[in-house]
This record gives C-alpha cells, structure tokens and sequence, in this order.
C-alpha cells in the first residue's frame, strides 16, 4: 500500500475561511467603530453634565441667598438681583468668546463678570435657551435650559448629547425685606 | 459520506481544519457579543445617569415648592399641597409625589419622591427635609 502524502489545503476549504475570515472581520469592525461612537457620546454627556450642574448650582444658590429681584415677569432671559450685601448681579446667556457660536451663562456682578458655564464645547439651546419664571409674589423662581455639546450640531439624534435642566428655587430672605 | 468520513476521522487533517475553523467562529460571536452588551450597557448607564440629575433636580424643586407654602401658610402644608401626586410633570418622564408628616405642631416632615423609567426599569430619587413653623 502507498503511504499517503500530507496534503495542502484544498480550495473549497481555503474559500470558506476567507469567507470566515471578511465575516468575522466585518463583525469586528462595526463592533470596533460602534464602541469608539458610544465613547465619544459618554464623553460628551458627561462634558455637558458637569457643566450644566455647576452651572446650575451657582444660579440656585445666588437666586436663594438674593433679597429681592429687579423685575420679576414670567419668562424672563435676563435675571437681575439684589444680593445681601448691596451689590447686584445679573445673570444672562452671551456669546463667549464673540463669533465664536458658543453661548454661556453669565453672572455679572457690578462688572465682576463669572462665566457658569465654563467649557467652551458647551453650548445654551437657542430654541431652549435659559428662561427665569418669576411669577409668584413669595419669591419663586424656576429655572430652565438646555445645554448642548458644540460636537453634537452636526451628529445623527442618537449621537447627540444634550441635556435639559429645570428647578424651582424659593428666595430665603425674601421675607426679611 | 466521504465528508462526513473525514469529519469524524482525527488522523486526517482536514476535518479538523473545519472543525477548528467553526469552533474558533462560535468563539468569536461569543466575545462580539459580549462586547456588544458591554457597550450597549454602558450607553444605557450614561442614559440613566443623566435621567437620575435631571430627577433630583425635580425633587428639590418639591422641596421648593413646600417651603414655599409654609411661607405662605403653615396650616396648608399638607399631603400633595403642592403638586398632584404622582402626576407626570408636564414635558418630562418623571412622576413626583410630596408626602408631609406632622411630627409636633409646630414641625413637619416633607418626603419628595421623583419615580421614572427607563428600558422597563423603575427608577426612584427620594429627597427628604424638615419644616418648621417659624
């Protein structure tokens, strides 16, 4: 009997794992891209979330500790208090730096000017940007917008990241004055 | 037959090279499928994390809104005085409730509960404060 001779790979066989092969490939790289798209969203929530909360956590807490508003409408893009200690601070949406397209909260203190919202990838709504609603006579005030990642403009709706922000705060020395 | 012969034989290389070959497949959908949840799970986690901001922010503005009325008056901060309970908040996915217990006359305790969901999954930020009658 002849020994038979180790034999190469035939054709049949080397196509199918090509085939396997662009498959398994493919399914890599849709895996691959989804995942670095999915990084890039969490990194921009997250961007648009930190600024957004320290954002809001300044204006809550100058709107508690004012004695009075200026003038007091409901939805009101302008705010203007008089703080405790004389001085008053208005707080607005701007375009900073100018022409740059990326609009943020603004309080000015006398000319003591503290930019909330402090990323330059963080943009205010222009449909929802920030609106006060003073329309109670005890010192309520809500407060609302919505901040969006400059990078989101031109991304699919699911991409975006975009986040909606809206209290209601009660003047504390309202009362005393 | 001649296949399948050859399937099963394990002195003849060819059979094990498809074996191998559909074997290391089914390994590799299992880690693209892994890595897939992996992903979908953390996408679904940032999701959550902005919902839940968002909801404790809606529970402070019930804090809010019952200091305001023992402002306004004392005997009126009650059960649900200031929002309907459990009703959507207009615009939003999130339901709030204000619970008041009176603890002595003169002190009251204020439970705010924000209820949502996500993915038919319940989520829930309690805030609780004490009033008092000053």
């Amino acid at each position: 009997m002849k020994k038979q001779l180790p034999r190469g790979f035939t054709l049949v066989e080397m196509i199918i794992s090509v085939a396997l092969l662009a498959v398994i490939g493919l399914l890599m790289n849709m895996i691959l891209l989804n995942s670095m798209r999915a990084i890039l969203k969490a990194q921009s929530v997250k961007e648009v979330k930190q600024t957004g909360d320290f954002a809001m956590s300044v204006i809550t807490q100058r709107l508690r500790n004012a004695v009075s508003v200026a003038s007091c409408t409901a939805a009101m893009n302008t705010i203007t208090l008089m703080n405790p200690d004389g001085t008053t601070t208005t707080i607005s949406v701007v375009e900073d730096p100018p022409g740059s397209g990326v609009r943020k909260i603004r309080a000015d203190t006398g000319g003591a000017i503290q930019i909330l919202t402090t990323s330059n990838n963080v943009t205010v709504n222009t449909t929802n940007t920030l609106v006060f609603n003073c329309t109670s006579t005890t010192g309520r005030i809500g407060i609302t917008y919505v901040l969006d990642h400059v990078r989101s403009a031109n991304l699919p709706f699911e991409q975006r990241a975009s986040i909606s922000y809206a209290t209601t705060v009660v003047l504390r020395n309202w009362y005393m004055w | 037959m001649k296949v399948l012969r050859q399937i099963v034989s394990h002195n003849q290389s060819s059979g094990q090279v498809i074996l191998e070959l559909l074997i290391s497949f089914a390994v590799l959908i299992l880690v693209a499928m892994a890595l897939m949840s992996a992903v979908n799970g953390s996408l679904v986690g940032t999701s959550v994390a902005r919902t839940k901001s968002q909801s404790v922010y809606y529970a402070q503005e019930g804090i809010e809104l019952a200091r305001e009325q023992r402002n306004t008056s004392w005997s009126g901060l009650v059960t649900n005085c200031c929002s309907s309970n459990g009703a959507l908040i207009p615009g939003t996915p999130y339901r709030r409730s204000i619970t008041v217990t009176s603890m002595s006359p003169d002190t009251k305790d204020v439970t705010v509960n924000v209820t949502w969901t996500v993915e038919a999954k319940n989520y829930q930020t309690a805030l609780k404060t004490v009033l008092t009658n000053w």
